[in-house]
């Protein structure tokens, strides 16, 4: 309250000087009578000491967003709506472009950085959310180059010190998916082309876990993987009318882009699967190229484990194996080894359990070990653990039946059958394909005796079916004709034929501890179907790379040089001469004019 | 893993990369014109040189500032550098070989296994980055040795720095 004199109107003395607007006026506080005012304006000179601070070091500068930044932060926010990415994303990302805004690493860059500065904050958001978006896609959103983007991304990513979670697979074959065209019919797409959704997602995602699996996803841009994958499950849903459609067409019609490397990836896909279609006992009788094996994906894809165990060699036990069907004997014993080493499929020891039983038995109620028993059981020998693959239909491996006995199963890879549930003779269905699988010979009912070295020997040939794998796979399969008393389940090679075979060549060789007999007879078994086991070119499970080396050999490494050089040695003018040019040749070049 | 392991693996240097200063402004023109081996890159204002013992590609500035790379050893590398710096001075320039730095090495080693990229990365976090989209192999960071290797699925690696 400033004492300055009474108020006109009401004589109180509390006067107060009031700023109104920036206007200075006294007023009574008592009647509000307003008694003098101030300049409501000032002029220039006036406003000398209000001009001491520049308004870009003024707080409210900070305040207020830089039209650098505004622009920014609204690129992002319609680059999320393009992408119709939840709200969550919006925030994070726009919290990522502002802090990444102000470091000095990205404040004074290019306004093209700037924007790709946008789009790589969305992209992480995304990342962090698992949300499969590809760096394509914002690049071609942003028609942003490819290098100048990760180049920015990686900048982005050291000096923020974020961590991007990896882009996941079976996320990216979904959306991935989501966006072929092949649901709806349309002009462009004719009916046997269409393809129900789920069911292409679901094969797709099973090739793209083989090819994972077989090293031909590793460091490898993903986008084409999941565009070969899709190609092959579509073919093989349908293959009639599909098998003459090219990846290109396939691509046009569906409405995407095909990456050039997926031509790449589908030839080395059809590659694995040519080598697993290789160990399916029954397609073994056919020749596969890369069309016909399109049909069977179905097949392979359910059977994949143990046909890549099978068809690529992984221990070098298994390759050898493989090679001397005539070891049978030995081989059993390696094979069970194989087996034992496979662990799972170590029927073999498993079969030996049941060999013992069998032993009581012997051949005959291995049938729950995988069948080994019967026949082989005659022979107490291991026969048994082969069952598994003997149950091939007992001889009739040969006609092919096997395989549908084993399917009739459906065990696959259930090697464990051998442990002792087969017992049924008749289950055929119960291995199926693992006895085939590799083994080859395990359904060889005949066979099985032969390694097992219990009767059959005789019965090998007979078996035949059991081609010399018989020996690794199955020696004792099912000898189904083991005849011998096996149990009478001749029949029985599906129960555990394929299961035990499958894992372990040697699985089946419980019988194998008991040497030579079973080994003379299975040599004789299948001389022929060992080979033709390995008929499909076995190779180790290595990334393509390596499977194909590169043309140009990368020069040797020099050899230790045989004086330790110094760098410090002294240097002779001769040396340098050839670095120089002579005079006549200055002289030509000059006269030539080389140059302005 | 064995601490000492029954196969030794072999790590091959195939570049090391120098440079040193020559004190004195060089003529561009008069190098390339009198040099044997050599490429003038006039947009860029450089004279590629390229040696034959030590087999080293020498990138000579107006400033004076010479980059050599190509040599297996820094032994080499000093060896050709100051090669260089004695045909320089043959040339007719008052040529001082000062400042001889060696900036990077790289170098090559195979393993003799197969590597999981993404366990891997997955498992080595803060120093690995893999990025199939960018480039097939993980790019592992070393802080302390300013090293960066280069991890690839076939078990080679590369190391530089």
């Amino acid at each position: 309250m400033a004492a300055r004199g009474r108020c006109p109107e009401c004589g109180s003395g509390s006067l107060v000087e009031d700023a109104h607007y920036a206007q200075q006026q006294l007023v009574c506080a008592a009647c509000g009578c307003v008694l003098s005012e101030g300049l409501l304006t000032t002029t220039y000179t006036d406003e000398e000491h209000l001009r001491e601070v520049a308004y870009s070091q003024s707080t409210g500068q900070k305040e207020q967003l830089s039209r650098c930044l505004q622009r920014g932060i609204r690129r992002v926010q319609d680059l999320c709506k393009v992408l119709q990415l939840p709200a969550v994303f919006e925030d994070t990302a726009v919290s990522y472009f502002q802090r990444a805004l102000q470091l000095p690493a990205f404040h004074l860059v290019s306004l093209e950085k700037k924007e790709l500065l946008g789009g790589c904050c969305v992209f992480v958001a995304c990342r962090q959310h698992r949300w499969p978006l590809t760096m394509g896609t914002v690049c071609s959103l942003l028609y942003a180059r490819q290098e100048l983007f990760a180049s920015v991304f990686l900048s982005l990513q050291r000096e923020l010190g974020l961590s991007v979670p990896a882009l996941s697979l079976a996320d990216l074959v979904t959306t991935h998916l989501n966006s072929f065209r092949l649901v709806q019919p349309t002009a462009s797409v004719p009916a046997p082309f269409l393809e129900d959704k789920e069911q292409l997602l679901a094969r797709t995602m099973a090739i793209v876990e083989l090819a994972s699996e077989t090293w031909l996803v590793t460091g490898r841009h993903p986008v084409p993987v999941v565009t070969a994958a899709a190609f092959l499950a579509w073919q093989s849903l349908r293959p009639g009318p599909r098998l003459c459609c090219p990846l290109a067409r396939f691509c046009r019609l569906a409405g995407v882009d095909l990456p050039p490397p997926a031509h790449l990836r589908l030839r080395e896909l059809l590659e694995i699967l040519l080598g697993m279609a290789s160990q399916l006992s029954w397609l073994r009788g056919f020749r596969l190229d890369k069309r016909t094996v399109v049909k069977h994906i179905g097949d392979l894809l359910q059977h994949r484990l143990l046909l890549l165990k099978r068809a690529f060699s992984q221990q070098d036990g298994q390759g050898q194996q493989d090679t001397a069907p005539g070891q049978g004997s030995g081989s059993q014993g390696s094979l069970d080894k194989g087996s034992g080493s496979q662990g799972s499929l170590d029927k073999g020891s498993g079969s030996q359990g049941s060999l013992d039983r069998g032993s009581g038995s012997q051949g005959s109620l291995d049938r729950g070990s995988g069948s080994q028993g019967s026949l082989d059981k005659g022979s107490g020998s291991q026969g048994s653990l082969d069952k598994g693959s003997g149950s091939q239909g007992s001889l009739d491996k040969g006609s092919g039946s096997q395989g549908s006995l084993d399917r009739g199963s459906g065990n696959q890879g259930s090697l464990d059958k051998g442990s002792g549930s087969q017992g049924c003779p008749g289950q055929d269905s119960g291995s199926q394909g693992s006895l085939d699988k590799g083994s080859g010979s395990q359904g060889c009912p005949g066979q099985g005796s032969g390694s097992q070295g219990s009767l059959d020997k005789e019965s090998v040939s007979q078996g035949s079916l059991d081609k010399d794998s018989v020996n690794k796979d199955s020696p004792g399969q099912g000898c189904p004709g083991q005849g011998s008393g096996s149990q009478g389940c001749p029949g029985q090679d599906s129960v555990s034929p394929g299961s035990l075979d499958k894992d372990s060549p040697g699985q089946g060789c419980p019988g194998q501890a008991p040497p030579s007999s079973p080994a003379v007879a299975q040599r004789q078994g299948c001389p022929w179907a060992g080979k033709q086991q390995r008929g499909g070119s076995l190779r180790p499970l290595l990334p393509p790379c390596l499977i194909h080396p590169r043309k140009r050999p990368r020069p040797a490494a020099p050899s230790a040089p045989a004086v330790a050089l110094t760098g410090d040695e002294p240097i002779s003018d001769s040396e340098i001469e050839q670095y120089l040019r002579s005079p006549e040749e200055i002289r030509a070049f000059r006269k030539a004019k080389a140059w302005p | 893993m064995d601490a000492d392991s029954d196969v030794a693996l072999d790590i091959l240097i195939t570049n090391v990369v120098c440079v040193f200063r020559t004190r004195c402004h060089l003529n561009l023109r008069k190098i390339a014109l009198e040099g044997a081996n050599v490429i003038y890159k006039r947009d860029v204002g450089k004279v590629l040189m390229k040696l034959r013992k030590p087999r080293i590609t020498a990138t000579i500035w107006s400033s004076g500032k010479v980059i050599c790379t190509g040599a297996t050893s820094e032994e080499e590398a000093k060896f050709g550098a100051r090669r260089l710096a004695r045909s320089l001075q043959k040339l007719g320039f008052q040529v001082i070989f000062t400042d001889f730095k060696v900036v990077n090495v790289l170098a090559v080693c195979n393993m003799p296994f197969e590597i999981r990229l993404p366990e891997f990365t997955t498992n080595n976090r803060p120093h690995a980055s893999y990025e199939p989209e960018l480039h097939p192999a993980v790019c592992y960071r070393i802080k302390s040795l300013r090293a960066t290797l280069q991890i690839f699925s076939t078990g080679s690696i590369t190391v530089t720095g």
